[in-house]
């Protein structure tokens, strides 16, 4: 199959859409929250693609500035190889479909289709008139793209094939409807058979039939009784009850679909609005793969755009877990609305866009991806896998540099607001080492989520701050200066925070659970005088000109001392002492830590509806 | 006439598939039909188009329909189109790739008179020397400096080698001049497309290719006409690799040399640079054998090949003036009418007839003579460059003009000079300006004119439905009446025809299609006997021919015979007669008056032309 791609789309006028532009991939998963204008871009595709006969006045678009007079949905068509990289011409039908006329040139001599549907209402008719429209070109520096100029297109409206799947699809609606996906295959299912297993069929279904009626008493009746139509009639016609569908061509009519084990099945009927829903897309697909298998790929332009919304809809997360495979592997570029953040999860992330309002706006974010290393791409893809994808659907993000602190906050958390994470929506992540932050930044921006960060004091960890603050924001920031970033004070890790703000007995009573009684002071006996680490020193050595290494050792004597093996064993447990911690320190009914409280309140102010 | 088999070397042309083909055609052998019969074929085979291209909007639609006739979708897969029709479709379809923001609007040939007037008194130098001429040097002057611009845009001279092109400093000096000002007005003239599209098409070659591989066959009619520019264009789309173009022409109909066509671009330039096979076809199916006879007196054509079993009539008769000529003409005419003809189905009717001239000026006495006979009879027209007379119309075309392009002011102030205004600088004040009620609303109706053309038959209805409810005394005469509300139908027709004809409708590209005589290729066709220039009749034939005005000096013109006989100008003179001649299908007849009556008044005697065969 050649391929062609949707770069961008924009879209004017449309319900809650203004100036408003999206970039798109073979797949793309668009998220967002309710009521944000998922289904409008859904929407918008099939006003340039598909028709406008669903388009009412209503869906133009108000603002302070007043209603539009018209709806403008443009997209950017571009040649892509199988592999889906961007090539300087359209294959050989796509070149043909298109018309020289109709493909345009952009600086990199890249050719493309700049394709322009304009709806204007035409007030006294009460209905829009629909203009399609090659623009001379994609963008312009002088004047706002709407205004861009064009021509009428002579692309052939079936060049696109364009499917809108609702979230109310039913399996059990598209057997009966003939307009159906199901319904177009099976009506052509006959001409599929060979003539003379028809035949053969048929002979069986009418013996069949013959035996059904005359071992039913009833079926017997209903006939006998039938036949006095035929004195009425002057016809030579015969009344025939068949209880099976005489012909094959009937055959839809009488088909039923049946889940469940061999011998205990149910008609879809008698199952849940998940199964038929998830059977209609599949249904859906297997009338896709049909289609594209019956064009000749060197003859005919062929690939849909496929709309999807909420393809979740009633199913269960291990099913909604499988769906996107099952999308993404169809023919064609699809578009798919969801609010599952299992289907977000397993899609890649040069797939994800956010929609979301900034004002009265709303906007699309996605991944800077030439931003980000593979290395980068995989631990975004790691944490939201982690989180099942809870992580794209955060009201805020909070991210720290040790697993002790990550563990102890969402603890803290439901303590200082009474509210468990899943339901304050937020995220916690344990990004790994200062210099692991951008990414989720990343992350956060591009879907518009909150992000704070809750970070170690010491000097080569603000360094790495700064680092961040400059790639996100391309200028020099002050770390003391961000609201969202909240920095240990005294060159602190969290642990030594924790110590000097007076919670040492919360800390030993954490360890004793941990570890036993008497691990504390177990391990002062041991490891006292002991060799920590060796450490460079600037004196080099006379004979072999290298620098001199020396011994550096524990010393946990006196009270001091005491102080830093509890941070030695602290930091020797942090995968397992955050959440024992935490407990410890709100079962003991002190205040939680000046500095986390105050991070929760800085959430709390941003966004006041947790 | 029947259609007749293809003769075989007909079919082996037909049926040329892939390759360079140049097929020397001379006049009668039914290239068109060859042309036609392998267009259907390729379009049969080709997923992507033929490009068929011709030199008139008249061939372009004869092509057309011949080939709607077979099957309507192959019309799909070719893309018949004159010259300069396929530069302005590459140029609106690619417009970002070029230096213009909009669709320029074409101008026409008394634009360019007046714009280059206006340039001219713009530099102080010229408008000294300018002011000293009279009136007829300042004419001459002018149609010399606007060949000359032809001349170079037609040659592809770019600007840096423009020194060596024209020694003269002043038409260095006009020509760039010139070209600003088309420029500051976004109009470019007909030349202009065809150095534009080139350019486009070279200086993105990525498009080019886009066209190369869009047009899979190419197929040019009447290719000894072509000029430099038109032949670089056609470079341009094949580029190295595109081979597969045919050329059909016959060097000896090439007859437009004065404004830069040669045959030596199919001759030589297309031989070195395509390696074409060549082929002749030179049966001939249109003329009589007496008038085959007489043609090869005029251009010896060893290898014809007479195939017609008609004698036909072809005859030289001289007369006293050129007011017995046409009364001879046309007593002549009168006695053919309604007679049979050999090989013919139905009898001799007045649209089989033609009178041909060397210029439109010899045809004036036989007009006259058919107007006082009553005689139908119409002038063919190259449908280029047509102008409305009356004043409304002429109004309402300029403030259309306008409207398309408001930094038009070149057409802003002629319609101010036309409507009586002064110092206008926008449509708008000219509307407000107006004095008279008619033309005011006429202005009106233009100025609410919308881009998209949405309102345009409205609009000319609109004005047709003032002129009928106003009386003729509104008007300078009853004949400016008539003419106004005439103009208005056929600019209403005009209309229709470009609305059925494209799908893209914008005011600009009406104008432009008017102006490339798009839009009455099909209206020009009229009733009866025809009277035409050699030239305009190109490429059309007639049963029967008068061929008037043959005496030196005439034909050939004055100015060639001053060339001397060796001369280009007398060379292409002789495909003049040999193109008239084989015009004609059975009669031909020949004629000259002995003496003219000069314009000062006094007779010249005149001789027989010596162009024609001594017999």
């Amino acid at each position: 199959m050649q391929k062609i791609l949707i770069e961008t789309i924009r879209i004017d006028g449309f319900r809650g859409l203004k100036d408003f532009k999206m970039s798109l991939s073979e797949t793309t998963v668009l998220t967002g929250m309710n009521n944000v204008g998922k289904t409008s871009v859904l929407k918008a595709l099939q006003l340039l693609f598909g028709n406008g006969s669903f388009l009412a006045v209503e869906d133009l678009h108000i603002d302070n500035n007043g209603k539009s007079a018209q709806i403008i949905v443009d997209a950017k068509i571009i040649a892509v190889d199988e592999e889906g990289k961007r090539t300087a011409n359209f294959s050989d039908v796509w070149e043909i479909a298109f018309g020289e006329a109709n493909i345009k040139m952009d600086a990199e001599n890249y050719a493309y289709v700049p394709l322009r549907a304009k709806y204007t209402f035409q007030t006294l008719q009460n209905t829009f008139n629909r203009d399609m429209q090659v623009l001379n070109e994609w963008d312009s520096t002088s004047i706002a793209w709407q205004d861009l100029q064009g021509k009428k297109s002579t692309i052939k409206g079936e060049c696109f094939q364009f499917h809108y799947l609702d979230a109310k699809r039913d399996i059990q609606d598209d057997i009966k409807a003939r307009t159906s996906y199901l319904g177009k295959m099976l009506g052509d299912v006959v001409s599929n058979y060979d003539p003379q297993d028809v035949v053969e069929l048929e002979k069986k279904i009418s013996s069949l039939n013959a035996e059904a009626i005359d071992k039913s008493e009833v079926l017997r009746r209903i006939q006998e009784s039938l036949k006095g139509i035929d004195a009425t009639m002057d016809s030579s016609g015969k009344v025939y009850v068949s209880p099976f569908a005489k012909k094959l061509r009937d055959l839809n009519k009488g088909l039923t679909i049946h889940y469940g084990t061999e011998d205990n099945s149910f008609t879809m009927d008698y199952h849940g609005m998940g199964t038929r829903s998830w059977s209609s897309m599949l249904s859906f697909k297997a009338f896709v793969k049909q289609m594209s298998e019956s064009k000749n790929p060197d003859e005919e332009a062929f690939f849909p755009i496929i709309a999807i919304e909420e393809p979740e809809a009633h199913l269960h997360p291990n099913a909604q877990k499988q769906l996107y495979k099952q999308m993404n592997e169809m023919p064609g570029i699809k578009i798919i609305a969801t609010h599952s953040p299992y289907v977000a999860a397993c899609s890649e992330l040069s797939m994800l866009r956010g929609m979301y309002k900034v004002g009265e706006k709303t906007v699309c974010g996605n991944l800077p991806m030439t931003k980000l290393t593979a290395e980068e791409q995989r631990k975004i893809s790691q944490a939201v896998l982690m989180s099942n994808g809870e992580l794209l659907f955060a009201k805020a993000i909070v991210l720290g540099e040790g697993e002790t602190e990550v563990q102890a906050l969402p603890i803290f958390c439901q303590k200082h607001w009474g509210l468990a994470p899943v339901e304050s929506g937020l995220s916690f992540i344990d990004v790994k080492g200062c210099g692991n932050y951008y990414p989720f930044v990343a992350l956060a921006n591009a879907f518009q989520i909150p992000w704070y960060i809750f970070s170690d004091g010491e000097e080569r960890t603000k360094k790495g701050l700064k680092t961040l603050l400059e790639k996100t924001y391309n200028e020099d920031r002050e770390v003391t200066e961000q609201k969202n970033i909240f920095v240990i004070p005294n060159e602190k890790d969290f642990e030594g925070m924790l110590l000097e703000d007076g919670y040492r007995d919360e800390i030993e009573s954490a360890i004793e659970q941990l570890k036993g009684k008497d691990f504390i002071a177990k391990y002062i006996e041991d490891n006292n005088h002991t060799t920590k680490r060796r450490e460079k020193t600037q004196e080099v050595c006379e004979s072999c000109h290298q620098n001199i290494f020396v011994n550096i050792e524990r010393v946990y004597d006196g009270e001091d001392g005491r102080l830093s093996a509890l941070d030695d064993i602290m930091e020797k447990n942090k995968a397992q002492l955050g959440p024992v911690l935490a407990n410890c320190i709100i079962e003991s009914g002190k205040a939680l830590p000046p500095l986390i409280v105050k991070l929760f309140d800085g959430i709390k102010k941003d966004i006041c509806h947790v | 006439m029947c259609k007749i088999k293809l003769s075989p070397k007909q079919q082996e042309i037909a049926a040329l598939k892939d390759g360079a083909v140049l097929v020397r055609a001379s006049a009668g052998s039914g290239k068109t039909r060859v042309l036609v019969e392998r267009i259907k074929m390729l379009a049969g085979i080709t997923k992507r188009k033929v490009l068929a291209i011709t030199f008139t909007n008249k061939a372009c639609e004869e092509i057309r329909t011949r080939l709607a006739e077979v099957d309507e979708n192959l019309l799909e897969h070719v893309f018949v189109v004159t010259f300069h029709g396929l530069c302005e479709s590459i140029i609106e379809n690619h417009i970002a790739a070029t230096r213009f923001e909009t669709m320029p609007q074409i101008f026409t040939d008394d634009d360019r008179k007046k714009i280059l007037e206006e340039t001219i008194t713009e530099i102080p130098s010229l408008t000294q020397w300018y002011k000293g001429l009279n009136d007829k040097e300042r004419k001459e002057k002018l149609y010399r400096a606007l060949d000359n611009i032809s001349l170079i845009k037609r040659s592809v001279i770019p600007d840096n080698e423009l020194g060596g092109f024209i020694r003269d400093e002043q038409m260095h000096n006009l020509y760039l001049s010139y070209r600003e000002h088309m420029d500051s007005l976004n109009a470019i003239d007909f030349d202009d497309l065809l150095l534009n599209a080139y350019l486009l098409l070279i200086n993105n070659p990525r498009i080019a290719d886009l066209y190369r591989r869009s047009f899979t066959y190419i197929c040019v009619d009447e290719a000894q006409d072509l000029n430099k520019a038109q032949y670089m264009v056609l470079r341009a789309i094949t580029g190295g690799e595109h081979k597969n173009v045919m050329l059909v022409g016959d060097t000896k109909q090439s007859i437009y040399a004065f404004n830069g066509s040669s045959s030596e671009y199919m001759d030589d330039w297309f031989v070195r640079d395509y390696h074409p096979t060549e082929y002749d076809l030179n049966e001939n199916y249109r003329s009589a054998k007496s008038i085959l006879d007489y043609a090869q007196k005029v251009v010896y054509d060893d290898s014809l090949d007479v195939t017609l079993p008609y004698t036909g009539v072809c005859e030289e008769c001289a007369y006293d003036t050129p007011c017995e000529e046409a009364k001879g003409v046309v007593d002549k005419i009168k006695s053919l009418v309604g007679t049979e003809i050999e090989g013919c189905d139905e009898k001799l009717n007045y649209t089989d007839i033609a009178v041909l001239a060397r210029n439109k000026f010899v045809l004036g006495k036989i007009e006259e003579q058919l107007k006082s006979c009553g005689l139908p009879y119409h002038y063919k027209t190259t449908g280029n460059g047509q102008g409305f007379i009356s004043t409304a119309a002429k109004a309402f075309d300029l403030a259309m003009v306008v409207r398309a392009n408001p930094y038009d002011r070149l057409h802003l102030d002629m319609l101010q000079s036309l409507v009586g205004t002064s110092n206008c600088e926008s449509l708008q004040q000219v509307t407000d300006s107006i004095q008279d009620i008619f033309l005011k609303a006429v202005v009106q109706h233009a100025l609410l004119l919308k881009d998209d053309c949405s309102n345009m038959l409205h609009s000319i209805k609109e004005v047709l439905k003032i002129l009928k409810t106003s009386s003729a005394n509104q008007f300078k005469s009853e004949d400016e009446a008539l003419a106004t509300f005439d103009e208005f139908e056929l600019l209403m027709h005009h209309w229709n025809l470009y609305a059925k004809s494209v799908i893209n409708y914008s005011l600009s590209a009406f104008r432009n299609a008017m102006s490339l005589g798009q839009t009455s290729a099909v209206y020009a066709e009229g009733e009866g006997i025809t009277l035409s220039t050699i030239h305009t009749m190109k490429g059309q034939q007639a049963v029967v021919v008068f061929l008037i005005g043959m005496d030196d000096g005439t034909f050939p013109d004055y100015r060639s015979i001053r060339k001397g006989s060796e001369s280009l100008e007398m060379q292409q003179e002789k495909n003049n007669l040999y193109v008239a001649v084989t015009r004609a299908q059975r009669y031909l007849y020949i004629s000259y008056p002995k003496k003219r009556n000069m314009p000062w008044g006094d007779w010249s005697i005149r001789k027989k032309s010596s162009l024609l065969p001594n017999q």
